[in-house]
């Protein structure tokens, strides 16, 4: 869900007119004027924002889209008016008790999370941000971090006007720790881009590792960073192969191509192949020794019988023929 | 007399092998003329009169029209398909080591892992490779639903037991079945503490429209009747690099699929990477009936902390 879609749907919401047919959800009075405690910072919002695609997006649906599912009562769109007419508290309560089809997330969730989700959730509407900034809930948390109101749209501006955004990737040996870093060359320097979504991932086979926190945005130096874990496998060669690229949920609004360098981290994979054990599941010639052996001894056994047997018979009719001619 | 003996019998030679020469000449003419002969007359008995033609479907999809003199048996390239089919599903991934995460805190019954599962292998409704079963442990625990995949044990009773090699463990985990060498005997059924096998009893699904279908034992399919079958973790779509079937088609992340050399888990529904010992460590998962020995691949986290209703309470919530 790229921010333009939002503010577009967000224009849009404001000539909808949704038409409700459920009865009204009652929240007490003590909890509709609950304050939102997490500042509406761009890190809340990218937490919220990841929160609200693992555990609401199934039934709600992507924010401004109006395509949840079709239950009775259909979960609301996030972006719509209807939604945004809710206090924070309100919302707050909904997502912590539940009701019909919608999951208490009372067990599920931490608070913190649940409030993440509402930053997210209120950073669909501008105005609601606009209203929450005006009368933050917890001054202390508000004053030092930057409020996203105010930071998106330029950066998004100049991204819009300036020219080609750039990744790259830096490394620490020592600490194992990556940087990547988004910038864009403006007359023959770089200059760093903050507020860039990026994430720093490790390749694997089905989908890539991440290693920076969900949600990261670049700072104002235009790096986001992560550390490499020690115990993480490499490949058969000892390497892995780190990716800085925009999350795959930004890319419609960020066009830059990944980057990918190979490094010599990690612990090198030493592939074991259980075909080679002998065990009595693998193919016949993988067989166990003690199978092996007790099966050939046994055999060996009855044929050894056999041999002792013509023996005697044999030595019967030698005794028998010698005293026919005595 | 001596010495004149050597050139006699070389003479005698030169004529002798003049001879066979002439044999091989004439053999190999005749061969080749009734070569003629029978491919002119096959080409006659092949030309239709009529110049009847047939339409045929591309390899690239497209209709085209073949006289029918033209069409050719290609039994033998489906021999070759079959074989190679063979030959990798024997083999399997190098390298890879497949694990699977169900996460029971997150089913809700959906059963679109099962519907998805049953439409990949031609599978009858009454039929599962994966099927999902209310449990409740004793009287006072709490119920939940737990789907039960094959669990691809790294210690399988299933294979020791059978008789014609037709099941086996891959070197990347997978145990599969080939049902071209399955005599139907149903000792693995006894085997499997997990009741993991089904057998086709019956015609399966749609028998009649994949008859021709090249027998493919990574997806177990076209099924035969009177043979075993059970849950192969997908393993022509891992070839590809996607994830089973039941995995990504599950709308409420119960599923993560990996492999356990790479040490990445990915949850089939919000398609989100982690650490599989992590997920292990953190969640407290565990695999199931694991005092059997059987080393099961197959990792269940605890239902904990459900977000759906547990089995017979959804009356309950949904009136709330």
């Amino acid at each position: 869900m790229s921010r333009k879609q939002v503010f577009f749907t967000f224009l849009l919401s404001g000539f909808v007119v949704f038409g409700y047919s459920q009865g009204a959800w009652v929240v007490p009075a003590a909890d509709k004027a609950k304050k939102n405690p997490v500042a509406s910072t761009a890190e809340s919002i990218g937490k919220g924002k990841n929160l609200y695609n693992t555990h609401c997006k199934s039934c709600h649906g992507d924010p401004g889209k109006n395509n949840g599912l079709p239950l009775n009562p259909k979960p609301t769109d996030p972006a719509s008016e209807q939604y945004q007419k809710n206090t924070d508290g309100e919302i707050f309560y909904k997502i912590t008790n539940g009701r019909g089809a919608m999951p208490a997330f009372k067990a599920t969730l931490p608070e913190q999370d649940r409030w993440h989700i509402i930053n997210f959730v209120r950073s669909l509407s501008k105005k609601k941000v606009a209203e929450n900034t005006s009368e933050p809930a917890n001054q202390a948390d508000t004053a030092q971090a930057p409020m996203i109101a105010t930071e998106t749209p330029s950066a998004q501006d100049t991204l819009m006007a300036e020219g080609k955004l750039r990744l790259a990737l830096g490394f620490e040996e020592d600490s194992k720790t990556i940087y990547a870093r988004a910038f864009r060359v403006k007359g023959g320097k770089t200059v760093p881009v903050s507020m860039v979504p990026v994430e720093i991932a490790v390749k694997r086979y089905f989908r890539d590792l991440r290693l920076s926190e969900a949600g990261t945005v670049t700072d104002e130096n235009g790096y986001v960073s992560a550390i490499f874990p020690d115990d993480l496998p490499a490949d058969t060669a000892g390497q892995v192969v780190i990716i800085a690229r925009i999350p795959e949920a930004e890319q419609e609004q960020f066009s830059v191509a990944q980057v990918e360098v190979t490094k010599s981290w990690g612990v090198k994979l030493i592939p074991q192949n259980m075909k080679e054990a002998r065990s009595l599941w693998n193919d016949n010639h993988k067989l166990p020794l003690w199978l092996l052996f007790s099966y050939l001894g046994a055999v060996a056994g009855v044929l050894v019988t056999f041999a002792y047997i013509l023996s005697l018979i044999f030595k019967i009719y030698k005794i028998g023929k010698s005293s026919m001619n005595a | 007399m001596e010495e004149n003996n050597p050139i006699i019998e070389s003479g005698d030679e030169g004529r002798r092998n003049f001879l066979k020469k002439l044999g091989i000449f004439a053999g190999v003419g005749v061969a080749a003329a009734a070569g003629a002969v029978y491919v002119a007359s096959d080409y006659e008995e092949k030309k239709n009169p009529e110049g009847k033609k047939v339409r045929v479907l591309t390899a690239d999809g497209q209709l085209v029209e073949v006289p029918e003199s033209e069409l050719q048996k290609i039994e033998q390239e489906e021999l070759d398909i079959e074989d190679e089919l063979q030959r990798r599903g024997r083999e399997g991934i190098a390298g890879k080591s497949w694990v699977m995460v169900i996460d029971l805190a997150k089913c809700r019954n959906a059963r679109m892992c099962i519907a998805a599962c049953q439409a990949a292998h031609q599978l009858r409704p009454e039929q599962y490779h994966i099927n999902t079963l209310v449990m409740k442990d004793s009287e006072h625990s709490a119920p939940y639903y737990m789907p039960k995949p094959c669990y691809h044990c790294d210690n399988p009773p299933c294979v020791k037991v059978c008789p014609v090699n037709a099941t086996f463990k891959r070197q990347d985990g997978i145990v599969l079945i080939d049902n071209l060498r399955c005599i139907g005997c149903r000792f693995c059924v006894a085997a499997c503490p997990y009741s993991a096998r089904i057998f086709n009893w019956f015609e399966p699904r749609d028998s009649e429209k994949y008859k021709d279908q090249p027998y493919d034992v990574e997806l177990n399919v076209p099924q035969k009747k009177g043979t075993i079958s059970k849950c192969l973790f997908s393993a022509d779509r891992l070839r590809k690099g996607e994830l089973p079937y039941c995995v990504s088609s599950c709308p409420n992340g119960v599923y993560w699929f990996g492999d356990m050399n790479e040490d990445v888990v990915v949850n089939g529904t919000t398609k989100e990477a982690a650490r599989f010992s992590q997920l292990i460590k953190d969640n407290g998962g565990y695999t199931y009936l694991e005092e059997l020995g059987t080393k099961p691949r197959v990792y269940y986290l605890p239902p904990k902390n459900r977000i759906f209703p547990a089995p017979g309470e959804e009356q309950v919530s949904s009136h709330s």
